[in-house]
């Protein structure tokens, strides 16, 4: 389902407009890519839209991913940009996904017939860092996101500014606070 | 250097955790399943169009070589087809609105022997082809009117008065009756089925004849009714002078149809 805001975001910001050649820069890609084709889209863009989800604690994010990409797919041959356009857009299509089916849980809550166990599972094994998760859960929805789309999407200033609908100088400073709080729970070094 | 740069890189590593291949497969063909390019669709209506073109082309190949080696009086029914009188032309001029069905249509849909054979023995890409040119010919027959039910089906005549709605719906039916006429299954070896006396053309005929009222067509009078008589020599007496009756009538049709 293509909501309203995916469709903003596809045709009417600069996405429709901006040429259609590679941008050199810090999300230029080397190896060629055609747009046009969804499989070679989600083989780029899968992992980091799979780690984006799983950030994001979805409950069930290789489920989620699948309907990301079915819905990219379906939109795909309206598009017009370049690979940058292309990362931010299907970021927006994810982003407003997890909304959705966050939005959906909360109105039909799974109910389970088994009762709660007394402790809590461990990571699944497949998670690459556990240590990472676990301290990023413990950030507020706001940094988490900020940070995840910044840094697992690999999504610029303005691009996570946009599609989070903040101010540049609010994601900046969400950032900063994100990063700090992980330095202090990882140990590393952490600044503004 | 930023001093972050060890936590980025470790978000960053999130965003690099390569899809499981069974999860990627599932992915992949659900993507298949809803993003069609564009040249997806022209590119079935072109194969369409060769898988058309290849039918006609051993449709006509087929067909002529039945032709040429056909035994006895059992000529390929799409020569016949081909050269029935009146087929063309006669049409047109009597009833402006009917067209002519193209050309190739009539060896695509008659049944040719061959053809049958061909496609129900090989089987494969030919038996392929033959039955998707079959389905097209369905298609294409259905669009010119050659089969279903008139176009008026289910609507109420025009007119103001029973009279005018009487005449309209005459009109109709003939106009109809001559585009069917002019449908490759109703070619001029099925006269017997439509009534039409030999040697007129379609649209000349008009519509169906009654077989009871014209003796030229038809089976006898007698079908289907036993015949007269108390015992067996009176029935067969009675029969045998019906059929001399008939016989006699046959003889004054117009080219001794005795079909």
């Amino acid at each position: 389902m293509v909501t309203t805001a995916d469709r903003g975001a596809l045709a009417g910001s600069e996405e429709r407009d901006a040429p259609s050649v590679p941008v050199r820069g810090r999300l230029a890609e080397v190896e060629p890519l055609d747009a046009t084709d969804a499989g070679q889209v989600y083989r780029w863009l899968a992992p980091a839209v799979l780690g984006y989800l799983r950030s994001q604690r979805a409950p069930e994010p290789e489920d989620l991913l699948g309907e990301v990409f079915v819905q990219v797919a379906r939109d795909l041959p309206g598009f017009r940009g370049d690979r940058a356009a292309l990362r931010r857009w299907v970021f927006t299509v994810a982003h407003h996904r997890l909304i959705d089916d966050a939005r959906r849980r909360a109105v039909r809550p799974v109910r389970s017939g088994r009762e709660l166990p007394e402790i809590a599972a461990p990571p699944a094994a497949d998670v690459v860092d556990p240590e990472l998760v676990a301290a990023l859960a413990e950030l507020t929805d706001d940094q988490r996101e900020v940070v995840v789309l910044r840094f697992v999407a690999d999504l610029a200033l303005a691009d996570v500014a946009r599609i989070t609908g903040r101010r540049v100088g609010a994601v900046k400073a969400l950032q900063a606070r994100a990063l700090a709080r992980l330095g202090e729970r990882l140990g590393g070094p952490a600044g503004p | 250097m930023n001093e972050n740069e060890h936590l980025t890189d470790r978000l960053a590593e999130l965003g690099r955790h390569p899809i499981p291949p069974a999860v990627a497969a599932q992915h992949l063909a659900g993507i298949d399943a809803a993003g069609v390019p564009a040249s997806g669709a022209r590119g079935r209506r072109l194969s369409a169009v060769a898988v058309a073109a290849a039918a006609v082309a051993v449709l006509g190949v087929t067909g002529v070589a039945a032709a040429a080696l056909g035994s006895g009086g059992s000529r390929p029914t799409t020569v016949m087809a081909e050269e029935g009188e009146g087929v063309e032309g006669t049409q047109a001029e009597a009833t402006e609105p009917v067209e002519t069905p193209p050309v190739e249509t009539p060896p695509v849909e008659t049944p040719d022997p061959a053809v049958e054979e061909l496609s129900g023995t090989e089987g494969g890409a030919v038996g392929d082809v033959v039955a998707e040119a079959a389905r097209i010919a369905r298609e294409v027959r259905r669009a010119a009117g050659c089969v279903g039910p008139p176009p008026w089906a289910g609507t109420p005549p025009a007119g103001a008065t029973e009279e005018q709605r009487a005449a309209s719906r005459a009109a109709e039916a003939q106009a109809f009756a001559a585009l069917r006429a002019a449908c490759p299954d109703d070619g001029d070896q099925g006269e017997a089925s439509t009534g039409r006396p030999p040697g007129v053309p379609p649209a000349q005929a008009g519509p169906p004849a009654r077989i009871a009222d014209d003796p030229c067509v038809g089976p006898p009078p007698w079908a289907g009714i036993p015949p007269a008589g108390a015992t067996e020599e009176e029935r067969a007496a009675s029969r045998a002078a019906e059929a001399q009756r008939h016989e006699a009538d046959r003889a004054a049709c117009p080219d001794g149809d005795d079909s």
